[in-house]
């Protein structure tokens, strides 16, 4: 009795995150460009992430009460953005829960330590166009990368060391 | 006083002999010695798990996300297959207890990689919090030291701490406040229980009497925390939870009513043990604030001092000296932060130093007094 339930404790930390790892990196669905705005690298990138706000130009979230979404219509490089209540979902190209968490909370993206200091003079500097890559599936988003004039900005931080 | 010193005086009294005095001396020498060889090791092994991590923390975007979590989730399973090899045999604890400091904190560190590797954008009490939940079986099942039980607890709390934050932070004011509440007035009894319960004494012992001082540690300091309540007032929390003032106190009767069922439930299932009654009155002084609805830092004394007076009685009908030690302690602190407190601004002038010093001088003569008569009280009593 003792021996199988040690090995079962054994086993449950090692279950839990490989699941969580096979989850993730199986998870499919469409992507979706995003524009990012208020964006603060001025002292949390030295940590290791940078952090943002998705600017998804939806009606404000004081027109929604309950459980409210935010709705996208029409495709992934252009499209219409609302915020209703869940029940109307089935309405929506995509949809993405918890409306208040992605419109008013600051998002991090993690990214290496090494580029942390040109990220931070680059996004500091940059007054191009910043979106985010998100897969969105059954409500729920999931950060790809985030893109400087359609560049990754880790590729795009490379490049211009390497240059 | 050193040792060298203090043996000469005990052999001038007569105390020990020259031959005891000797012994003692090279015993002790030679437990230095060992300390200190443990002291470099562990010192040593520290800095190279240190390395390692922040090598690993500077250069992972170096391997393909599916190569650094299949190999930190290899490294993972390689530990535990080592803790199972080691389960039964006694010449390995120490190696095996090592082993589950190490998963432990492995774990952590996967977990962490696997939000970082997804961009996953959960917060850190939820990490904490599935931590906790994957390790504690392990910790159980697997840790039989009381060195990795206080590891445990120590993580449990950090974690309880990011939990009540996150809670403050994303849930109405009302569950907030009376989930905290609960928290409050019975963690500290659930603990206690736990640590009782004879499959788990069974099963690891040290966690059990861990269990047993944590909730007992936890109680006391949430009494004595809750007592700076009147300092502000209890309407204040009221008026923060946006409840009217009845309905509020409704939903505290109906929290009261269950903490008492709890504990007298706990009372009769560890058969009357006596100890209870350290958690039981912590647990009464969390809703004092409420019942007594005054503010004010003198308010605010009265109650800790009352506490800890019913503490220390608590503690010298049971014999246990350093809970006593500890209430004496806490009265004479106490009233030196009433003093800090009401008279606050004389501190920067020469006098208001000069009472501060006769006070703080007062107040341990005061507790050695204290301190001195109980002690003689309880001899008298045992004689």
């Amino acid at each position: 009795m003792r021996n199988a339930l040690l090995a079962l404790f054994l086993i449950v930390p090692l279950l839990v995150p490989a699941g969580m790892i096979i989850r993730h990196a199986t998870a499919k669905g469409q992507e979706w460009q995003i524009p990012v705005t208020g964006y603060d690298p001025r002292d949390i990138l030295r940590g290791r992430y940078i952090r943002f706000r998705y600017d998804f130009d939806a009606n404000p979230l004081h027109y929604c009460a309950g459980d409210c979404i935010i709705c996208l219509k029409g495709t992934p490089e252009s499209y219409d953005a609302t915020v209703v209540q869940k029940d109307y979902a089935g309405t929506c190209t995509a949809w993405i829960n918890d409306a208040d968490h992605f419109l008013t909370q600051p998002q991090h993206f993690y990214i290496p330590e090494a580029i942390a200091g040109d990220a931070d003079i680059l996004m500091r500097q940059s007054d191009g166009d910043i979106r985010a890559d998100v897969i969105i599936r059954q409500g729920r988003m999931t950060l790809k990368a985030l893109r400087i004039n359609g560049t990754d900005i880790r590729d795009y931080i490379r490049e211009q060391t390497d240059e | 006083m050193r040792l060298k010193s203090r043996l000469a005086d005990w052999q001038e009294h007569s105390l020990l002999s020259a031959a005891q005095a000797e012994d003692i001396r090279v015993f002790e020498k030679d437990r230095l010695r060992r300390l200190f060889h443990a002291g470099l090791k562990y010192a040593g092994l520290f800095a190279i798990l240190l390395g390692a991590s922040l090598i690993v923390a500077a250069n992972w975007d170096l391997f393909s996300v599916h190569a650094r979590l299949t190999g930190h989730v290899l490294l993972n399973a390689l530990v535990a297959a080592l803790i199972w090899r080691w389960r039964d045999n006694p010449a390995k604890a120490h190696f095996r207890e090592g082993a589950v400091y190490l998963l432990s904190g492995l774990t952590l560190t996967l977990l962490a990689l696997i939000g970082q590797s997804f961009q996953l954008q959960g917060d850190i009490g939820g990490l904490l919090l599935l931590w906790m939940i994957l390790i504690t079986g392990m910790v159980v099942m697997a840790g039989w030291h009381e060195r990795i039980a206080r590891l445990w607890l120590a993580g449990f709390t950090v974690t309880l701490f990011y939990g009540i934050a996150n809670i403050y932070e994303g849930w109405p004011p009302q569950y907030a406040t009376f989930f905290c509440l609960t928290l409050a007035a019975l963690l500290p009894l659930a603990f206690w229980c736990d640590g009782h319960i004879r499959i788990l004494r069974d099963l690891n012992p040290p966690f059990a009497d861990m269990l047993v001082h944590g909730g007992l540690i936890g109680a006391i300091a949430t009494g004595f925390a809750a007592s700076f309540v009147f300092n502000e007032g209890a309407a204040k929390i009221v008026a923060f939870t946006g409840l009217e003032t009845a309905t509020f106190y409704l939903y505290l009767a109906g929290l009261a009513g269950v903490t008492l069922a709890g504990f007298v439930t706990a009372w009769l299932v560890f058969r009357r043990n006596a100890e209870i009654i350290v958690p039981a009155l912590c647990a009464g002084f969390v809703f004092l604030p409420f019942i007594i609805p005054v503010a004010g830092t003198v308010p605010a004394t009265a109650a800790f001092v009352a506490l800890a007076i019913l503490l220390g009685i608590a503690a010298y009908q049971g014999g246990h000296e350093r809970l006593l030690n500890f209430c004496i302690l806490a009265v004479s602190a106490r009233f030196f932060i009433l003093f800090i407190e009401v008279f606050g601004t004389m501190l920067m002038t020469g006098w208001g130093l000069i009472i501060a010093g006769v006070l703080l001088i007062g107040l341990i003569r005061l507790m050695r007094m204290a301190h001195g008569h109980i002690t003689a009280r309880r001899e008298a009593r045992h004689a």
